[in-house]
């Protein structure tokens, strides 16, 4: 039964959701990707631990947007989880992995505020209206 | 009326008319009814108070085996115990309620004028509670989702009319906004599932209608293993898309309660249920 329901303007109307919802993930994924791939290949090997001050910095940075973020209810989860593992590296000793979390941490704390941001207006063009 | 007042009055039918997010929740309500109707002709609008089960013949024939020994039912008889005992100072639960307390969940939630806050019938146990001097209950406890079961159990078969007063329309709006905010690193509104995808497989389920989300709280869930409630639902479907949920009985997730449960008036209660 639940089959059935697919109109063919239905189809074009799932079909230009799901390809929005590709372009935002991937506009989301590759965000992060090359902020990743820069930190990886910055510097040779050697250089390449970054002082634990600036990345403590980032860390703090990314609290702070995501803070901004959950006071809107528009958190994600991913940041959070970026933020611990960040966290937790960096105590560990392990510069560039904390370098790593935290700058994910901190691209998907932003994407959230600019999230939060857009759709405080967004909505709005979503609600339905009567077909009269 | 002179010139300038007939321009206004043009600019403002224009406006209204061209842009218009209504303003009216009888609007939302036909308008959210009418997408229903066209997009699943042949199901009947009050048949969505069964969620998927309107929507899915093979899983419907399951559930309904399982309803035969419904796993809430353990819940709603430690309900009743539990609703009938007396506070300390010698009342009980139904002195804070119309009726007694029995067959009152249509009526939830309200807007409270003098509180100026939307109040769910779970907030409304809480208060009831400590105006006679208990503590409050946790509102993931097993204790509430008793409580609330047997109040849902009492109400079956009454419909849901909720009136949104003036002073309420702000609570509303807000409910209606969260409902369509995308939300999470997915970028999904609940109107993208529920609305837009409804009827579509989603890993392995059937997205439902919102119309009818309002009507079976609190509800058994296998996955939970427990009677919880519809906010703890919220919660697991903003998370479903990366979002952090929110606290059960916040106020955002009250204001969405207010604003589903309007979308659902006319319907049936047919609380608590069963789902996967
Ligand atoms: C990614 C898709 C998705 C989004 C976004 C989503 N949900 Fe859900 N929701 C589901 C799925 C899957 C189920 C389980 C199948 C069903 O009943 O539709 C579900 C179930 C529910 C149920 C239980 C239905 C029942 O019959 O008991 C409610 C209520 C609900 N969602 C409300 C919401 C609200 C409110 C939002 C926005 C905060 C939301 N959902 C966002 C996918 C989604």
């Amino acid at each position: 039964m639940a089959r059935r329901v697919g109109s063919k303007a239905m189809n074009k109307r799932i079909k230009s959701l799901i390809s929005i919802c590709m372009i935002t993930l991937l506009a989301a994924c590759g965000d992060s990707g090359n902020q990743v791939k820069s930190a990886e290949r910055g510097q040779a090997p050697q250089e390449n631990t970054a002082p634990k001050s600036s990345v403590a910095e980032i860390i703090a940075e990314a609290e702070k947007v995501y803070a901004a973020a959950k006071e809107r209810e528009h958190a994600w989860t991913i940041t959070r989880k970026h933020i611990k593992k960040a966290r937790e590296a960096l105590s560990a000793g392990h510069t560039e992995a904390a370098l790593e979390s935290a700058e994910r941490a901190l691209s998907t704390a932003q994407a959230s505020l600019i999230q939060a941001k857009r759709e405080s207006v967004a909505w709005k063009e979503r609600v339905l209206k009567t077909s009269s | 009326m002179n010139k300038s007042m007939s321009l206004l009055a043009v600019s403002i039918f224009l406006v209204g008319g061209l842009n218009s997010v209504n303003a009216d929740p009888e609007a939302d309500r036909l308008a959210m009814s009418d997408f229903y109707e066209k997009r699943f002709p042949a199901i009947e609008l009050s048949a969505h108070k069964d969620g998927v089960y309107a929507l899915d013949e093979a899983k419907r024939e399951q559930w309904l085996e399982i309803e035969d020994f419904p796993p809430y039912e353990i819940a709603v008889d430690e309900g009743e115990a539990l609703f009938s005992i007396s506070f300390a100072n010698g009342k009980s639960y139904g002195s804070c309620f119309e009726n007694k307390g029995i067959g009152v969940k249509q009526n939830f939630p309200y807007f409270d004028i003098e509180k100026a806050e939307v109040i769910t019938l779970e907030l409304a146990i809480n208060q009831c509670r400590e105006t006679n001097g208990e503590s409050a209950l946790g509102y993931g406890s097993e204790e509430m989702g008793s409580l609330s079961a047997y109040m849902a159990f009492t109400s079956r078969g009454n419909t849901f009319a909720i009136q949104v007063p003036e002073d309420g329309m702000q609570a509303y709006e807000k409910g209606k906004q969260f409902f369509y905010e995308r939300r999470g690193q997915l970028d999904f509104a609940c109107s993208s599932c529920h609305l837009g995808l409804s009827g579509n497989m989603l890993r392995g389920e059937v997205l439902s209608a919102s119309i009818g989300h309002a009507t079976h709280w609190p509800t058994y869930r296998f996955k939970w293993e427990a009677i919880s409630s519809l906010h703890k639902r919220f919660a697991g479907c903003n998370g479903q898309v990366g979002a952090e949920g929110l606290p059960q009985q916040s106020e955002s997730y009250r204001n969405l309660e207010y604003f589903l449960t309007y979308m659902s008036n006319g319907m049936e209660l047919n609380g608590p249920a069963s789902r996967k």
